[in-house]
């Protein structure tokens, strides 16, 4: 499984419902070779369920030759803030092909080598933090995908202002496939979901769980991966394996008296 | 000129142009490569809308011609409507080059006219080439180009269905089909059987004399008229190497009836010398041909292949031996005929041997009857004739011209280097390219490599008459059942 956020041990997966979607849609992407989306803002879980659903993926193909059918080769690109579109080319020709591309090659002989590597195997690529793209990227990587000879499925991942910047350009709206908003944790399903979460949240009481998202979670899965980290730790020292409010709140002092 | 409100830029419309298939169903699909906004760029755009590899201007070095070359594989094609994707993005330069290939070319021109107009677009589209444009729907787009019709399927068992032949000579062979096929297959063999000897006596009508009345030999016209009738009517076109054989046996026995003989010497053409009887410009050969950028490798490539010369005498045609549609080539027979340097006419061995390779070669280039082009490889020759038309040939200048030097410097030396090049990237084993040494084919299973069409097959004239060739009267054997020459029963 992907690592969680600060790498909190005994942490569970949660099975929200948005996880097992990313998973669902993943794999009509790639039946299809068509376009997702993946959007929410930062910490809702987006980066952990798609790279858990990639895994899955390599773990069914299995071994076997990188062009039978059950294989899918996937490449993840994250870009700089406003990258050119020779940036995301260049970016895209190394991860797809291990070599850097060389600086004499123009942008006709890059694109046609890139149409040359993607016309190959099944692929998907996925590319996070898609709202740092610009129009001119995203004509790039549309001109790929629209190749009569290229076979890919493309994932876009993104935070705050993904989808706004993707719905900008007309030529997704029409494209996207599949799109899958992620959003903030239900409050009321907090309590149940966080004693799953963690040892640390066994037997707390609802309340209590409900007070620690109103005061730090806010929804967030980044928080309260946050939160746990540092429970756990204060629960060490305390000698206690559960949370209780004294720990909440020596927590909220560690991570800044709570405010967010 | 329409302009095609693709204002949604509807996914539905890139796949309807991937459905509008290529050069072979006259239509190209223009592709601008995104963020490019200088002409070259998108002449290589044209280049790839053509079916060139994007990486074949620069192996063959003419990156700063792509639009000469794209328009004239553009008219080699005879490509009816220009689609440009994305064309709002084009520049106006671009976009009025982009116009300007096609209205030259005939073809009609659809700019898909996406939305989000960037900042590198000058202005409505119907401004951008200076012509008048009509602006319709994408549903109006879909009604008047639709996609292109999928290729026929092939007929069930057209080319495997052929029997196993009896390996029997011609004045058997028929028999031996009675005697060891089915009756079905019998039919089928005597019916093209039949139909080949028949066009046979009719083109031996046409031709009218075929000996020299002042020795009785036959002439060096009628050897080069018939091996042209053989390579381009009667065996060439064969589908098969069991039809091309059913075809030669009947050949060989209309022939026969005019006393001449056409011999065949299977042996030494490998397992399956049938197989070697069909033209070897095929459509998977023209297909890879057409790869070049370059007009004059692919057509002189396509006539080395068709006719198995060398290119020593492509210097002669002429703008005007080469029908408008590639069809066909035709030399007159009083065209001038370049002499090798340093070789006399007269000259003795090995230097005759040369001459009379030069002299066959060159009666076959210049028979009484043209060069026939199969249809497959036709393109590549209307395009090299609209490429020297674009350089401003006419009708005497010459076909093949030297790229840096036309009107001085003859084409053969360079035709000859870009002519090995081509064969070896696309696999070509031309016997040309080969020395004397080679002829036995020592490096391919000792696999008869002939410098001729007929060589190449095995088949000669043989001569009659005083000097009678020695293999006619062969040592006569104890009968005995013939073998099967493609296959036979287990």
């Amino acid at each position: 499984m992907p690592q969680h956020f600060v790498n909190l041990p005994g942490a569970a997966t949660l099975p929200t419902r948005q996880y097992q979607l990313t998973g669902q849609i993943i794999g009509d992407l790639i039946a299809e070779a068509a376009t997702g989306v993946v959007h929410g803002p930062a910490g809702t879980g987006k980066t952990y369920a798609v790279q858990a659903a990639l895994e899955r993926l390599r773990e069914a193909a299995g071994p076997g030759p990188a062009n039978s059918p059950d294989q899918v080769s996937v490449c993840t690109l994250a870009f700089p803030s406003r990258p050119t579109m020779r940036l995301v080319a260049d970016e895209l020709l190394t991860a797809l092909t291990g070599a850097a591309a060389p600086r004499s090659r123009n942008r006709f002989q890059l694109i046609a080598t890139l149409v040359d590597v993607l016309s190959g195997p099944r692929r998907l690529v996925v590319i996070d933090e898609a709202q740092r793209l610009n129009g001119d990227c995203i004509e790039l990587i549309r001109h790929l995908h629209d190749h009569p000879h290229t076979r890919f499925a493309l994932l876009y991942v993104g935070g705050d202002g993904c989808w706004e910047v993707l719905s900008r350009e007309p030529m997704l709206a029409s494209r996207v496939f599949r799109r899958l908003p992620f959003t903030r944790l239900d409050r009321p399903a907090i309590p149940a979901l966080m004693r799953r979460y963690h040892p640390v949240y066994d037997g707390a009481g609802d309340a209590l769980l409900l007070e620690i998202e109103d005061a730090y979670g806010k929804g967030m899965l980044r928080n309260w991966a946050v939160f746990t980290h540092a429970a756990v730790g204060l629960c060490g020292t305390a000698g206690t394996g559960r949370i209780t409010a004294e720990v909440a709140g020596n927590v909220y002092a560690k991570l800044g008296g709570g405010i967010r | 000129m329409y302009v095609v409100d693709n204002a949604g830029d509807d996914l539905a419309a890139v796949r309807h142009i991937n459905a509008c298939g290529g050069p072979a169903e006259h239509r190209a699909v223009l592709r601008p490569t995104p963020g490019a906004s200088d002409v070259d760029t998108l002449g290589w755009d044209l280049l790839v809308a053509v079916a060139k590899p994007p990486h074949a201007a620069r192996r063959e070095r003419v990156s700063g011609l792509s639009w000469e070359y794209g328009q004239a594989w553009l008219d080699g094609y005879a490509v009816r409507h220009m689609i440009v994707d994305r064309a709002h993005l084009l520049t106006r330069d671009q976009a009025g080059k982009a116009a300007a290939a096609a209205a030259r070319a005939g073809a009609t021109l659809w700019l898909l006219w996406g939305t989000g107009i960037g900042p590198r677009c000058d202005g409505p589209p119907h401004l951008v080439a200076g012509q008048p444009a009509q602006v319709i729907s994408l549903w109006d787009f879909y009604q008047r180009l639709p996609a292109a019709a999928p290729a026929p399927a092939a007929e069930p068992g057209q080319d495997d269905s052929w029997p196993p032949l009896p390996a029997a000579d011609f004045p058997t062979f028929l028999a031996a089909c009675r005697r060891y096929l089915p009756r079905d297959q019998f039919a089928r063999v005597a019916r093209l059987y039949y139909d080949t000897a028949e066009a046979a006596d009719a083109w031996l009508d046409i031709y009218g004399a075929a000996r020299d009345p002042r020795d009785g030999q036959l002439t060096a016209a009628f050897e080069g008229a018939l091996t042209g009738w053989l390579r381009d009517s009667a065996i060439g076109p064969a589908p098969c190497g069991p039809a091309a054989l059913v075809r030669l046996r009947a050949v060989q026995a209309a022939l026969f009836t005019r006393a001449i003989v056409l011999s065949w010497r299977p042996g030494p053409l490998g397992p399956d010398p049938a197989s070697r009887l069909p033209g070897n410009l095929t459509p998977q050969v023209a297909g890879a041909l057409a790869t070049a950028v370059r007009t004059d490798v692919a057509a002189a490539t396509a006539l080395s292949v068709h006719l198995n010369h060398g290119p020593a005498f492509f210097g002669v045609l002429q703008m005007g031996d080469v029908a408008p549609d590639g069809s066909a080539i035709r030399v007159p027979a009083s065209r001038t005929r370049p002499v090798r340097r340093g070789i006399t006419p007269g000259a003795e061995d090995p230097y005759g041997q040369m001459l009379d390779a030069d002299e066959r070669t060159w009666r076959e280039m210049a028979a009484a009857e043209p060069i026939r082009i199969p249809a497959c490889a036709r393109a590549l020759f209307t395009a090299h004739l609209a490429y020297r038309r674009e350089a401003g040939a006419t009708g005497t200048d010459p076909y093949f011209a030297h790229p840096r030097d036309p009107a001085g410097t003859p084409a053969t030396q360079n035709l000859r280097g870009a002519l090995r090049v081509t064969a070896q990237r696309i696999g070509l084993d031309l016997p040309w390219m080969h020395g004397d040494g080679c002829r036995h084919g020592t490096d391919i299973g000792l696999t008869w490599r002939g410098c001729s069409w007929p060589g190449e097959r095995g088949l000669r004239l043989a001569r009659t008459g005083p000097g009678q060739d020695p293999m006619l009267t062969p040592p006569r054997g104890a009968p005995c059942r013939p073998g099967w020459i493609t296959g036979g029963p287990p």
